[in-house]
């Protein structure tokens, strides 16, 4: 079994201070930093606290959604907390954390480059990224109730401050391409030597695929929130009928922009599993190149599916046939995937610290995720569930099950690399497990409603719903202490956490190689790569 | 409301039909979700490494060609099963039903209304009888709306500026909820109605007991309408033709266009020829026909299609049309002053009743009942006694006084409904006492 050259147990950091890229200390070495770690650092900070704020905005929901008429807030507050949770979720959250966040950290450490191909491109893309979040508070000023999705026509007639909200996630769309473009140079220019496609982490492929999709598809959402300002503000009728307009148009255009998007918020999550599964077997990744391909033909397919979200719009039955059929295209790679990771596991020797507990939680979760998608890739099912809490619980067993689940994989995993201190598995594990029952009890509920028929985006309901509604309600709150507790254990660890080694799970992929935290410019001298990251095989560690 | 949400139980065709393909997909599912989740766990337990052992010495397996191959196979052929299924009901659900009765579904911040052929039109209510399918031709007269049964499995949306259709198979008698399921703004959640499957019998006698007040039938208020807007100028009704193509046997036809496809001369492609003429000429026609986009509102082109498809020889609709006289049983109905059942009708179509009860239950707005006379807090302090000013105003200008604990979303009427029918409004509200 041949290893990487960098095996050493004992970082090289050479002369670099022991507190690595964090040495430097107060606001402007952060705010003028064109270190890709501190970037990344910044945008986890940012895109967790709006994980905390729509996360609040979430358990408000379901309180107003214990009882069925209307009591505790009014009606048009849900609205606008429904749209909000969904927004700063989307927006600020689901869709930055993993690229921009881990992305930025460890693309660079992954490949063996020193930073990322245009590290000041990276600082401004982060600051114009705050500028959009800037422009989005002030949006609340008049709140917006339109839903996230900002359907025309009503998005162009609400008196709420929709201009301004778009305007907002305009400048994070920017901030999105460009941090896509600086990762795809920084992928194909700064490999280190030997390091060829096949002997990529597959974090990096499915990087990779994800920066095509943010290059591609942003630019899209932003000229259709081009589209509806100049409809508020100048009045010129694109999805208006009154005015010769379509307001069915909007939904194509936006979801040409958001479905490929829901790749770009899992393909990353399932980077990280592929990368933490073998650690934890110590086993190689089962069909390296099957998991590899299927991350791109994901993003290639994701761009033809868009239509599956308006199979009730009344578009044409031909176009409803050819949304159906490619949107099952998609549920081929992603089996592949989770097929292999299950074989990586087969005659492993596992080990379950944090990481993989998250990990095992992604599969577990992701695969209830994808098996519901298959009553709503299926036309004369999905016409039933569609805008129901089916579809809810749908998505929140993809993203939650699966993003966020990869992303505190990943989290768990890249801590002690990140801050050079360990978390506490004392507290990571009853953390997982309130989330693990939470979680479920929350969004599965949510499967029975939604075929039961209770749409979506109700403030009130029909009285029948109620009991469900509850039990859901009473599981958000386990799911926020268990998320409560993690945050708790990221803080402790943070300023008391044990100093961690340089390698404390053993793994082979580079950013290993180095010191925890890694120095400045992440390797002294660039490494030369000779065999893929994966060769657990044998180990004896 | 009838139990219908249970499985198996068949309230129309459709749900039988969605019922088995969720049941079908839920299966295979099933099966595939223990495999997983089984392997996992079990390889997850069995290949555990014990606390404080040394990794053991791992295979060195990186892929396995055939194990992959199948892999592929196995769900290729299952997601394409799951497809062609989902793809014959959905055929089925768009398939028309011949001989359906026509009735136009219209969505509006925050209520459906329902016009019949007969020309009775109804809020919040569809009847229909079981047993004969209905084909509903749905439209938004604001934002877009989604017309949902959940006990029949179907929805569709409704959308502003174009017709689309759902046909139902109603089988069961009972009374079903309407749901809106796209959100529409601050009354989404309550925008709902009831649909009302009656037996045949008994829907015919309701029929006959509640036949329409409005006099005229939806078809022949269209064909009022063609003669007023000049369409006969350009267009004979059979025989020799004018500029443009007949009307009469023109409903239902595949047309050939000038640009060389083909296109069935349904609601929709009328709508859109009536409003837009020129994106759709039919070959060998000029293309001169003038838009009656502004001369025409929704519900005009809703009865000139109406009309057109009474020419066309489907007859069978027009049965029981509403030319006899309208007997009113209903006793309240009876002593109302002509001023109020117009104030009351107004009250309908305006939208009034989406957001204001008649009957004490607060939706959006204050009920209407009891309201005439009763003093209200304000929003921002102050009371007002909803005297006739004040309702004038509140109709003209909402904004200006705005009822504490109620939110400020009523749109202005000033300038859209005149004088007249305003005090109709006032005195319909007056009738509403305790």
């Amino acid at each position: 079994m041949q290893e990487t050259t960098w095996n050493g147990e004992k970082p090289p950091n050479g002369d670099a201070p022991p507190r690595g890229y964090l040495e430097a200390k107060g606001f402007w070495s952060w705010a003028y930093t064109l270190d890709h770690k501190r970037i990344g650092v910044m945008y986890l900070y940012t895109t967790l606290f709006f994980f905390l704020l729509g996360g609040v905005f979430g358990l408000l929901i379901r309180i107003k959604l214990m009882f069925p008429g209307q009591h505790i807030f009014t009606n048009q507050t849900y609205n606008v907390l429904f749209t909000m949770h969904g927004a700063l979720m989307i927006f600020l959250f689901i869709i930055p954390a993993i690229p921009s966040g881990l992305g930025n950290f460890f693309i660079p450490m992954h490949i063996g480059a020193r930073d990322v191909a245009f590290p000041r491109l990276n600082l401004l893309s982060y600051w114009i990224f705050v500028a959009g979040i800037v422009v989005i508070l002030v949006s609340l000023v008049r709140p917006m109730d339109t839903g996230w999705t900002f359907y025309t026509p009503y998005s162009a007639k609400t008196s709420a401050d929709v201009t301004t909200l778009s305007f907002g996630v305009f400048l994070i769309g920017m901030s999105s391409i460009l941090t896509g473009l600086n990762f795809l140079v920084t992928i194909h220019k700064l490999r280190a030597p030997g390091m060829t496609w096949h002997r990529m982490p597959l974090f990096i492929w499915s990087m990779y695929a994800t920066s095509i999709i943010q290059v591609l598809a942003t630019p899209v959402v932003g000229i259709t929130f081009l589209l509806l300002a100049m409809e508020r503000v100048l009045g010129v009728g694109f999805f208006d009928p009154a005015k010769g307009g379509d307001p069915i148009l909007f939904q194509h255009f936006f979801w040409f922009y958001s479905h490929p998007v829901v790749y770009v918020m899992i393909l990353p999550a399932m980077g990280i599993i592929s990368e933490v599964v073998p650690a934890f077997s110590r086993k190689p990744i089962f069909g390296y190149n099957a998991i590899a391909y299927s991350s791109v033909a994901i993003a290639v397919f994701g761009f033809f599916v868009w239509g599956h979200h308006m199979f009730v719009t009344g578009m044409s039955g031909t176009a409803a046939i050819i949304f159906s059929l490619l949107t099952y295209s998609v549920a081929i790679p992603t089996a592949i995937k989770v097929f292999n990771w299950i074989a990586t596991m087969y005659k492993g020797s596992i080990t379950f610290e944090s990481p993989m507990l998250y990990a095992l939680t992604f599969i577990f979760l992701f695969v209830v995720g994808g098996l519901t998608g298959m009553f709503l890739g299926a036309l004369g099912a999905d016409i039933h569930v569609h805008d129901t809490y089916f579809i809810v619980a749908h998505f929140h067993y993809t993203m939650v099950g699966g993003t966020v689940m990869g992303l505190l994989a990943g989290l768990h995993f890249w801590f002690p690399k990140m801050t050079g201190r360990m978390l506490s598995e004392k507290m990571a594990r009853p953390a997982w497990l309130l989330m693990f029952i939470g979680f479920n009890v929350t969004f599965f509920t949510q499967f029975i409603l939604g075929f039961e028929g209770m749409p979506r985006r109700y403030a009130e309901y029909p009285a029948q719903y109620q009991a469900l509604n509850i039990v859901s309600t009473v599981g958000s709150w386990i799911l926020a202490a268990g998320i409560l507790i993690m945050f708790v254990n990221f803080v402790h660890g943070l300023f008391r956490g044990a100093p961690a080694p340089p390698n404390p799970w053993k793994a082979l992929s580079l950013e290993w190689q180095t010191g925890s935290p890694p120095p400045t410019e992440n390797y002294p001298e660039i490494p030369t790569v000779t065999d893929w990251p994966y060769g657990y095989a044998g180990r004896q560690t | 409301m009838a139990n219908a949400y249970a499985l198996g139980e068949a309230a129309s065709r459709t749900t039988g039909q969605v019922d088995a393909l969720f049941l079908f997909i839920g299966g295979v599912s099933l099966f595939f979700f223990l495999l997983v989740e089984g392997l996992l766990i079990y390889f997850a337990i069995k290949y555990r490494r014990r606390k404080g052992a040394e990794a053991a010495e791992t295979p060195d397996i990186r892929g396995n060609f055939l194990l992959e191959t199948v892999w592929i196979l196995i769900p290729t052929i299952v997601v394409a099963s799951f497809f062609y299924y989902g793809y014959i009901v959905f055929r089925d659900i768009r398939t028309p039903s011949p001989g359906a009765t026509d009735i136009h579904a219209v969505g509006r911040q925050w209520l459906f209304e329902f016009r019949y052929p007969d020309g009775r039109t109804s809020i919040n209510e569809l009847r229909v009888p079981a047993g004969s399918p209905v084909k509903l031709i749905l439209s938004s007269d604001d934002v877009i709306h989604s017309f949902y049964i959940p006990a029949y499995r179907l929805k569709q949306d409704m959308v502003p500026g174009q017709f689309t259709t759902l046909y139902l198979h109603p089988d069961k008698a009972g009374t079903y909820y309407i749901l809106c399921a796209e959100y529409c703004g601050v009354a989404h959640s309550t925008m709902r109605a009831d649909l009302i499957v009656m037996e045949p019998d008994a829907y015919a006698a309701w029929q006959e007991k509640k036949e329409a007040p409005a006099g005229l039938s939806l078809a022949e208020q269209g064909k009022a309408l063609v003669e007023k807007s000049g369409c006969l100028g350009c267009h004979a009704l059979e025989g020799k033709e004018k500029i443009g193509p007949n009307l009469g046997q023109g409903f239902g036809r595949k047309v050939l266009l000038a640009d060389g496809t083909s296109v069935t001369a349904d609601e929709e492609y009328l709508r859109e020829s009536i409003l837009d003429p020129i994106a759709k000429v039919v070959k060998g026609y000029p293309a001169v026909m003038p838009t009656f986009k502004t001369t025409l509102d929704p519900g005009d082109v809703t009865a000139i299609i109406a009309y057109l498809k009474s020419l066309s020889g489907d007859k069978e609709q027009d049965k029981g049309k509403g030319v006899e006289k309208a007997v009113e049983n209903e006793e309240r109905e009876g002593k109302e002053a002509p001023t109020a059942r117009k104030g009351k009708e107004l009250a309908e179509t305006l939208g009034c009743l989406g957001c204001h009860s008649v009957d004490g239950s607060v939706r959006v707005g204050p009920s209407f009942q009891g309201l005439f006379g009763r003093q209200v807090e304000l929003e921002g302090g102050g009371k007002a006694t909803a005297d006739e000013a004040y309702l004038r105003e509140s109709i003209n200008q909402p904004k200006a006084k705005v009822v504490r604990g109620f939110p400020n979303v009523m749109p202005e009427f000033k300038g859209k409904i005149s004088e007249e029918d305003l005090s109709a409004i006032i005195v319909y509200i007056k009738t509403l006492k305790y």
